[in-house]
């Protein structure tokens, strides 16, 4: 892509667009990636994928269009910018059939004006790019070879593989934004499959990093072939209610689905869980909740949300009342409230709301206090599932799980077939302490253990 | 979209390193959303998907590239870089002449996205919006989508194969949500086909939205299912999701290649009930999980997986035939050119037996009617999967009683497929995406009414 062209390509597209009274955003993604695969120590995959897309949101009289392309040339950045005019056309022609009925819906909101963005060095380690493929390869191998080594049960491993990837986001508007980023990481992962007598058991680790150092791909593999080996042996225990302790990874995937209510698109359409509850203790004391676009552990980290606008921290929950939503221009002007700059889409997406990096503060307690702090205490390492197993609307979740029985804090055996319900809300309401660590593994959803009462399970007997 | 020469170009600079197979997949893909929010037009975005990939084996080593650029220039550059990845011998071969790859075109189209009138798909959409809100003062919010795809695809590889394809998919989903007393639910409907939107015209719109919203409302007075093991009753249609996630995922060679599947090496054993008969088509015209050629140019077919319980076929793609030496069975697919293709299913179903619905309840003192499936996932390794219910009903006493909420269902592929007592005869299928390694793609699943004897129910305890 010449940077040139495109640039002085949507030059005249702003013009055309001036003309016509239209507001018109370019988002543009590119991402080059290598990855690899090893199978019984010989490499099976070797991929090196190379795209990029082009977007246009065009603003007219107060609808949206979109179009986007993957041929990223003059003639066709402005067909494709035509055709997103016809379809804010389209739509407005539409909107006209039901005039009156929407009018909170139609509140016109204009692109984002420039502003002034963080430089954020770390989110482009130049040391990646020095690295060869030989040294990549070595890596993919060793995350499946380390976890074939723990153990004979170990009979395969599923999956692995090591993945090195490179992003630029650039955005231009008609409002004089253009603006652009790059970003780069590196990340390895194992899911091994163990075997003794009937009992299979699959579980996997997976980590992501700046850093080539930090990677560690023998710990991934290791960990991944421990887990499963840990859960050989597993039962089901009755069904009942228990104190559980949500392993800091687990937790993470649960409570990353909260903060879909706090998307100011789901208050204002009254399809989130808290429209209306702002300011109310919601949660446990013991939580808060930042979003941090600046965190430097964070995968999401970036200077500007996808309109442009200066990207800036926002606190979620604060010792467990629901503070803030997470915001766009658009809903910031229909709700009238602060942009967050929480702007969320791809090229070929809507715009939409998302959070960037979630950090929940860390509590007092060590892991291994936290296993002691209820004569029976069901420790939960594991959930899949979970895209069918939640129902945002109303918040129930009912997801397969397995992990440990504990006992006075100790280990008594490890638990399979069984299924851990709830309501994500009252789940989070009902914490009875949170850890002083993190997954290895968090990449944007930072969240430590945590320990919830009361929680129902069901299992067999 | 590319000529032969230019095929056979690449083809060639793929080999020159000693590859023993070279394969180049180019896609040119319309895409188009129109949806709907509050009674007005939401989103409309159109988008074309342009790239191609360049996929080598050296045996059953793979090298993967894709490229944006399908000038000759472009692809022969990726397909050298391909080449140069891992090799660094002699050609080994030349690519064959082409023996294009031709079928009878069972698949109907009409209109192409772009030809057909978006004002009619509009008012389509807008009058599912009117006939939602007409049936309950309780429905809040109504979320129809339409979904179009034009793909048009080429395929060569150095055996000599040579084809092309166009396939056009609508799909048609509608959310309802209903709030009374501050609590919230939900209905879902979707449709889809491999076919245009005059399909629509067929559709029966006001039992369509009927569905959503009955559900919804239904659901607003459910109590919690109950926890624990019982005989379930799954009802057709979506309930194949079963099969889908039992059993299909660990059919795919892509799992049974490595080891990966409770199904390894059990081809003419006995894997389920005797009563059960599972089959995989490609061929049914029309249907949402169909093809005429899969992703490697081979000619879809109709696969038996399991006949009267004894497993007779994997689903295997070139390079799961490569690994196991099993025979290609046409079902190689792939979500788009970014991502290499893996054996996948395509239309799965069990095929009907002779019961009632009413017969295979009427057996049941006490369990779970499962009138409607969520989605679910599995691990093919260890073989348990979970799956949502989306709509059930208590059992009581051989009867349909009161319905319950927050159900989800969790086994293991072969004990559950042994469980499988009674087997209905109103066969139906529905149509879902499936994720897995190769991306998301349409597929169908189905089945007749079943009754599974025991399988634990993870409702409320």
């Amino acid at each position: 892509m010449n940077q040139d062209i495109v640039r002085s390509t949507f030059k005249n597209i702003c013009h055309l667009a001036q003309n016509k009274n239209v507001e018109v955003e370019l988002l543009i993604e590119g991402r080059d990636s290598f990855s690899a695969t090893y199978r019984k120590s010989e490499l099976e995959k070797f991929n090196s994928i190379a795209s990029a897309v082009a977007g246009f949101r065009v603003l007219f009289q107060g609808s949206t269009g979109y179009a986007f392309t993957e041929k990223l040339e003059s003639e066709s950045l402005l067909r494709t910018y035509e055709i997103a005019f016809e379809n804010a056309q389209f739509l407005g022609q539409g909107k006209g059939k039901n005039q009156g009925q929407d009018k909170a819906q139609d509140k016109t909101y204009h692109l984002v004006p420039p502003g002034i963005y963080e430089k954020m060095d770390f989110l482009f380690n130049s040391d990646l790019e020095t690295h060869s493929i030989e040294e990549k390869l070595e890596v993919a191998k060793i995350l499946e070879s380390e976890a074939l080594a723990v153990d004979a049960r170990v009979k395969t491993v599923s999956y692995s593989g090591f993945s090195h990837s490179k992003g630029w986001t650039w955005i231009l508007n008609s409002q004089g934004i253009d603006a652009q980023y790059e970003t780069n990481g590196i990340s390895g992962y194992a899911y091994s499959l163990v075997k003794e007598g009937e009992q299979s058991k699959e579980q996997g680790e997976s980590k992501w990093t700046r850093h080539w150092e930090e990677l560690e791909p023998k710990k991934i593999a290791q960990l991944s072939a421990h887990r499963a080996l840990e859960l050989l042996g597993a039962k089901s225990i009755p069904s009942g209610t228990y104190t559980v302790l949500f392993e800091n990874d687990v937790a993470a995937k649960l409570f990353e689905l909260v903060t879909h209510y706090f998307s100011a698109k789901e208050v204002f359409n009254k399809t989130s869980w808290l429209t209306g509850k702002l300011n109310q203790p919601l949660f446990s004391s013991e939580l808060t909740l930042m979003d941090d676009p600046y965190y430097s552990l964070g995968s999401n980290s970036r200077p500007f949300d996808s309109e442009g606008s200066p990207s800036q921290k926002t606190i979620l929950i604060e010792q467990g009342i629901v503070s803030y939503w997470l915001a766009n221009s658009e809903y910031a002007a229909k709700m009238n409230i602060h942009n967050t700059s929480h702007a969320s889409r791809s090229p070929t997406s809507e715009l939409s709301i998302a959070p960037s990096n979630l950090v929940v503060k860390k509590g007092p307690f060590a892991f291994e206090d936290l296993l002691k702090k209820d004569e029976t205490i069901i420790f939960i390492n594991s959930m899949k599932g979970f895209h069918a197993g939640v129902k945002l609307a109303t918040g129930d979740f009912s997801i397969q799980s397995s992990g440990f029985l504990y006992r006075s804090g100790k280990k008594v055996h490890p638990i399979e077939e069984i299924v851990v319900s709830g309501h994500l809300v009252e789940t989070f309401k009902n914490i009875e302490g949170l850890s002083d660590r993190y997954a290895d593994s968090a990449s944007s959803v930072f969240v430590p253990d945590i320990l919830v009462k009361g929680v129902s399970i069901a299992g067999k007997g | 979209m590319l000529s032969n020469q230019t095929l056979k170009k690449v083809l060639d600079v793929g080999l020159s390193t000693g590859a023993d197979f070279a394969e180049v997949f180019a896609e040119d893909t319309f895409s188009s959303e129109l949806s709907l929010l509050n009674g007005s037009p939401r989103k409309a975005i159109v988008g074309q998907m342009y790239g191609a990939s360049i996929r080598l084996f050296f045996g059953s080593e793979t090298i993967f590239v894709t490229t944006n650029d399908l000038s000759e220039a472009g692809l022969t550059k990726a397909a050298k870089q391909a080449a140069q990845a891992r090799g660094s011998g002699r050609p080994k071969q030349m690519a064959e002449p082409f023996s294009p790859t031709s079928f009878d075109q069972i698949h109907i189209y009409g209109s192409k996205p772009w030809e057909s009138d978006r004002n009619e798909k509009l008012n389509f959409l807008q009058s599912l919006d009117q006939i939602s809100r007409n049936e309950s003062s309780l429905v809040v919010q109504v979320e129809p989508h339409l979904l179009e795809k034009s793909q048009k695809i080429q395929v060569a590889n150095s055996m000599g194969m040579l084809g092309s394809d166009e396939r056009n998919y609508t799909r048609l989903f509608l959310k309802v949500s209903v709030e009374s007393e501050g609590q919230k639910e939900e209905g879902i409907e979707n449709v889809g086909w491999l076919g245009t939107s005059e399909n629509l015209e067929t559709l029966d719109k006001t039992s369509f939205v009927k569905k959503a919203v009955s559900t919804a409302l239904k659901l607003l007075s459910a109590q919690f299912a109950p926890a624990g093991e019982m005989p379930v009753v799954l009802d057709n249609g979506f309930g194949g999701v079963i099969f889908h996630e039992a059993c299909g995922h660990g059919l795919e060679t892509t799992s049974v290649a490595k080891g990966a599947s409770v199904f390894c090496d059990l081809l003419e054993k006995k894997v389920a009930h005797s009563s059960v008969t599972a089959i995989d088509d490609g061929t049914i015209a029309n249907s949402w999980g169909s093809l005429s050629m899969d992703d490697e140019g081979r000619l879809t077919q109709k696969t038996v997986l399991i006949e009267n319980g004894i497993l007779k076929s994997y689903l295997v793609d070139e390079k799961g035939a490569r690994q196991t030496g099993y025979t290609p069975t046409g079902s190689a697919r792939r979500q788009s050119y970014k991502i290499a293709p893996t054996s996948r299913m395509r239309n799965t179903y069990i095929a009907p037996g002779e019961y009632s619905l009413e017969q295979l309840i009427g057996d049941i003192d006490y369990g779970i009617y499962a009138k409607k499936m969520g989605g679910g996932s599995v691990s093919p390794g260890s073989g348990e999967f979970n799956f949502s219910i989306v709509e059930a009903y208590l059992i009581k006493n051989g009867k349909i009683a009161e319905i319950v909420k927050g159900a989800s269902l969790i086994g293991k592929g072969i004990e559950t497929l042994g469980r499988i007592e009674k087997v209905g005869r109103d066969l139906k299928l529905s149509a879902g995406m499936c994720g897995s390694s190769s991306g998301n793609i349409p597929v169908t699943v189905g089945q007749p009414p079943l009754l599974v004897s025991k399988i634990l129910v993870g409702g409320r305890a």
